[in-house]
This record gives structure tokens, sequence and C-alpha cells, in this order.
């Protein structure tokens, strides 16, 4: 229970830290600038307006990206959270206890993830098929976690992880299994944890919950 | 403190690390559709090859179309429009109520725009389409007409309010002394919804439907329309004329606001919220079971304020908002005189070339999430509220064009 609760503590560091940390201001729509004309959009350009996703928008986004379909667990973090959400869509209305009401939303649908994709084979699973859950975190190699990545952010960001941010997920897992006391090291839950942290910073990030 | 160190050496590095990659169709698809929808897809989302192909194919538009098929274009990005124009709060947090689903339900079956104001039903949820283990508690009386119940039980997440819905001919109102649902004598489509009377007509003097439906659906709050050049004969009589004993203060401060609101203000006489259910006085019997009739005593309240003033005895209204300056800025089109009751009302709204404007401002916020002014960008708001006219007042139409406008996207 320790453990559990000290591993927690730990992702509880890391995920609001991460979950700022991927915006990706990239080459966005170009628009026709005719006067008068309002033509419609035809090559691309490099700005874009984006806006903050209220609570509803935020569970329909999750359950779309993760496949997770509503259980009470959701339903239940979503009805306590919601009231922290924006109402207005405004980049100014994001605040610290909004940022924490998402990542914990975004837990509960990672953690059912998660959970679904572990208690079936490797071979059925879309996401965590490198990941061996009987083993501890210390098995979860370079490479069986950067195709985690990679999926993961195929499906929630809609492209491959940087250079830059996959050395971020790599540097938070170290700190992460040197956060774990040695007698806990081949704890089966330590793998299920990383890959929750994994899944909630990149379901809580700017990158996903701007629009 | 090693943990700490890590932290910021990861936030300084994350900083930094803000990638450039350069959009394709696939990445332009999945943001159309994301700005459509109101939600993020995942990149395998079966509608993005067909949007991708349009987009390669410069057809925008087509491509808009098919990102409408997105459910939540209707559960995310549609309804939060309508809730917002659903209560006084002007939040996306209102609940789902008759308002918003009819709003829906317009929007989704390709209706005229204008039955938003005129339209003779309504839409409830089909209790026949719900999931195993979902249940939508249905009974006309208790969950619809007498609380919002009903809607409350559609709102679930797990719901898909686009099935859901389906359009009732009609609107149900309380016969309270008989404790029957009765058809609704002056239906004018959301503007006769439990949330917005019950919203507007609670308390107070039947004011603020007026007030509200041009807030809402003419995008003018009253300060942009009141008049005081016009005739102040409609003023009530619990609207001093000697404020503070100045009648100079009525001329300037009071009469602009009232010779309008209060023009428009009969429309409403025969409406009330009473007990948490809308009443309409020409379904309410007495206890020999004849009709009540007349109007809501509080259209007549205080009436020692100013003796003199309007006495409201019937559900008629006169159109003052005709001066030159409100003439211009709304447009009218047909008979504005005047006329009787709520659907007449939402008539002579619904057709002006305004309505067609506020309701292009009102896509347009609602898809691109940010704001857009009557004072810089009229040039927009009447191109497609002409749009919108010329497609039958189509909203589907509407967002179709106007999210993949340049202005909207930047």
């Amino acid at each position: 229970m320790r453990r559990t609760i000290k591993s927690l503590l730990l992702w509880g560091v890391c995920v609001p830290s991460l979950m700022v940390s991927f915006m990706n201001c990239s080459q966005l729509v170009a628009l026709d600038s005719s006067p008068g004309e309002f033509a419609a959009i035809h090559s691309s350009v490099d700005e874009q307006n984006f806006s903050v996703q209220s609570a509803e928008q935020l569970a329909r986004s999750m359950a779309s990206v993760t496949g997770v379909t509503y259980v009470d667990s959701i339903v239940n973090e979503y009805n306590s959270r919601k009231a922290l959400m924006t109402t207005d869509y405004s980049i100014e209305s994001v605040n610290a206890p909004m940022m924490v009401s998402i990542a914990n939303l975004g837990s509960q649908y990672c953690n059912e993830l998660v959970r679904s994709e572990s208690s079936v084979k490797s071979g059925e699973r879309m996401h965590f098929k490198t990941i061996d859950f009987s083993k501890g975190v210390s098995a979860v190699d370079a490479t069986s976690f950067d195709k985690v990545l990679k999926s993961l952010s195929q499906k929630f960001w809609g492209r491959e992880p940087s250079a830059d941010e996959r050395n971020i997920f790599i540097e938070s897992k170290q700190e992460f299994i040197r956060a774990i006391p040695v007698n806990n090291v081949n704890s089966t839950a330590q793998t299920r944890s990383l890959m929750l942290m994994t899944c909630t910073s990149m379901l809580a990030s700017l990158e996903f919950i701007l629009i | 403190m090693k943990s700490v160190k890590a932290t910021v050496l990861l936030v300084t590095i994350m900083v930094f690390s803000i990638s450039a990659v350069a959009l394709d169709a696939d990445r332009e698809a999945k943001r159309l559709l994301e700005r459509i929808s109101g939600s993020k897809v995942p990149g395998d989302n079966p509608l993005l090859p067909r949007i991708k192909k349009h987009i390669q194919n410069g057809q925008w538009h087509l491509a808009a179309d098919v990102a409408m098929e997105h459910p939540d274009f209707l559960n995310i990005t549609v309804k939060q429009m309508a809730q917002k124009m659903s209560t006084r709060e002007e939040s996306i947090t209102a609940p789902l109520s008759d308002f918003v689903a009819t709003f829906i339900g317009i929007v989704r079956d390709n209706l005229d725009g204008r039955n938003l104001l005129t339209g003779d039903f309504q839409y409830i949820g089909d209790k026949d389409k719900a999931p195993a283990g979902v249940n939508i508690r249905s009974e006309y009386s208790a969950h619809i007409v007498k609380s919002n119940t009903h809607y409350s039980d559609l709102e679930s997440l797990k719901l898909d309010l686009g099935k859901m819905l389906m359009s009732i001919k009609g609107q149900m109102i309380l016969q309270s002394r008989t404790d029957t649902v009765v058809y609704n004598p002056d239906p004018a489509g959301v503007l006769t919804s439990r949330a917005f009377l019950g919203a507007h007509t609670t308390a107070g003097t039947n004011r603020r439907p007026v007030e509200f439906t041009f807030r809402q659906f003419m995008c003018s709050p009253i300060e942009e329309w009141a008049d005081s050049a016009v005739s102040d004969a409609r003023i009530g009589r619990d609207i001093d004329r000697y404020p503070g004993g100045d009648h100079t203060r009525f001329q300037v401060s009071c009469k602009g606001c009232h010779t309008v609101m209060d023009g428009y203000r009969g429309a409403f006489a025969k409406w009330n919220l009473t007990n948490d259910f809308i009443s309409n006085r020409d379904v309410q019997v007495d206890g020999n079971g004849q009709i009540v009739g007349g109007v809501e005593g509080k259209l007549n309240g205080n009436g020692a304020v100013f003796p003199n003033g309007f006495v409201t005895t019937d559900n008629s209204f006169v159109n003052n908002a005709r001066g030159p300056a409100n003439a211009a800025k709304f447009g009218w089109r047909g008979n504005v005189d005047g006329g009787y009751g709520v659907k007449d009302f939402g008539r002579i709204i619904s057709d002006s070339s305004r309505f067609s404007e506020c309701m292009v401002k009102r896509v347009f916020e609602s898809v691109c999430r940010k704001k857009i002014s009557f004072e810089t960008q009229s040039a927009y708001l009447k191109h497609f509220a002409e749009s919108f006219e010329a497609n039958n007042y189509s909203f589907k139409a509407l967002y179709r064009y106007v999210a993949v406008t340049e202005e909207c996207v930047r």
C-alpha cells in the first residue's frame, strides 16, 4: 500500500510538469485572404487559434482516443471535477486546479485502458503489446517503452513524439524507477503505474487539451 | 531533492522542445474534424480518409460536411451553443433542456432555422434507443412538463443525442387544475420552451423574455436598441415617470429601454412560471372548468406608481424598434407592426436580417471558439447571413461554410 502511494506521489509530481510540456505549435492551415470573399482554406500557414476544451469535450475526447467506454469511476470523477474545468474555452481560464482535474480525469481513462490491456494477451493489445505486465518495471527496456510512446502518441496526438518529447519521457521513466524502493523493484504494480503515468501525461498535456 | 532537480530539468527541456511538424493533408483533416466535432479524435477515425480526400481536391466544404457526421458535432459543438443561449447565466454548463434538445434537433434534421422561434414541435429522447442499463425517465407530465428530469437523464455521457432525440409534433404544457397535459396554444419554438420561459418569466414582469430574445437571437443587448424617440404609450403603470421627482431622469434613463421592451412585452402576457412548470392563461381553467383567459397579474402590478400608464389586457404587442437606427440594425421584413402572442413575436424576429446575422455569430463562436464582433466584422456576418438565408436557413450549411474560413481558423 505504501509503495503504491509512493509511486502515485511520484507521478503526481511528474504529470503536471509533463502535461504542460507537449504543445505542438506545428504549421497549420493557411487561407485565401482575398478581401471580401471569405474563401475557404487552400494552403498552409503557421498561425491558428486554440481553445481549451470544456469538461464534456475532454470527457468525450478522452473516451474517443482511449476507446474506453464510460464506467462508474470515470463518471464519478467527471462529476466531481467538471465544475473546475473551463466554461469559456479561454486559454486565460487555465489554472492549477483545472490542470489537476484534467490529470485526474485522464488518469481514470488511462487506468481503465491499462487495466483492460494488461488483462489480455499481448497480441490482443493496442498500445502495450511490448510490455510484460507479469514482471517488474526493470523488464521494461528502452525498445519496448519506445513502442508504447509511439503508439500512445499516435493515438492521442495524431503524430509521433518528437525526439525531445521522447527524451523527456525516458528521463521520467528513469526517475520513476529510481524512486522505487529496492525491495519493490520487481513489483508488477510498478509496471502498471509506469504505464499509467505515461498515458496520463500524454492525455493531460496541453497538446491534448487544446483544440 | 533529486526529484525536484529532475522536474526542473524536464520543464526546461520541454519549454524548448516545441516541435515544428509540417502539416500534411492527414493533419489538416484531423484538425478540421476536431474543430467541427469539438473533440479530439484518434488518427484512425473512419471519417478522416474521406475528409482528407476532399481536402486534397480542394473541396473544403465537402470535407466539412463529412466532419459534421461525427456525433460530437451535435453532442458538443451544437449542444454547447444552445446551452449558452438557454438560460440567464449564458453558460455552456447549463443543463440539457427542452430548449437545447430542440435546437440540436433542428440542426440535425436540417430544418429551417426560423423554426427556432416559430416551430410547433419539440424534441425529446427516445427511451427505446437508450443502451442497456440506462434509464430515461419519460413520463410527460412528471419528467418533461413539470421538471427537467427527462433531459437530465438524457445528459448522461453514455448517450449520443444525435441518435436519441426525436421530434414530437406540438408542444405540451400543463393545465394545472386538472393536472393534465395539453397542447400549447401559442407555440413559438424554443421561446416557449420550459427552459427559456422558466428562466425568464420567473418573478419579474415578463420584460425579461423580450430582453433575452433580443440578446440571444438578435445578438443585441438592451442598451443597443434603446430608443427614446419612439412612442411611450405602451410603457406599463409600474414604471415611475418621475423617478426621484425628476421627469428628466425618466426621459433620459428609463424611457429608451421601456419604449421598445414594453411594446413587445404583451406577447408574453399570458405566460408565467408556476411551481416549476410554465403556464399559459388560455389553457388554465377555473373551478367551473372555464378557461381563465386574460393576462398574468404581474403585467399590471404596481399600478399606483403611474396610474395613467399602459394597462395590458391581452397578448397584443407593437414593434417599437423601428426608429431609424433600429430599423437599419434589425432589417425588419414583412408585416412588422406588431401582433399577438409569442409566435407572432418569434416570426417578426426570425424574419429579420439581424436574426440571420446573429445566427452566423453564434455558429462562428461555437465552431471557431472565439468572439466575432458586429463592429469590426460586419461584412463577414452579412455575407454568411445571406448564405444562411439562401440555404433555407440551414444551420448545417452555415457550419459548412463558416468552419473553413480564414477568420475562423486563424
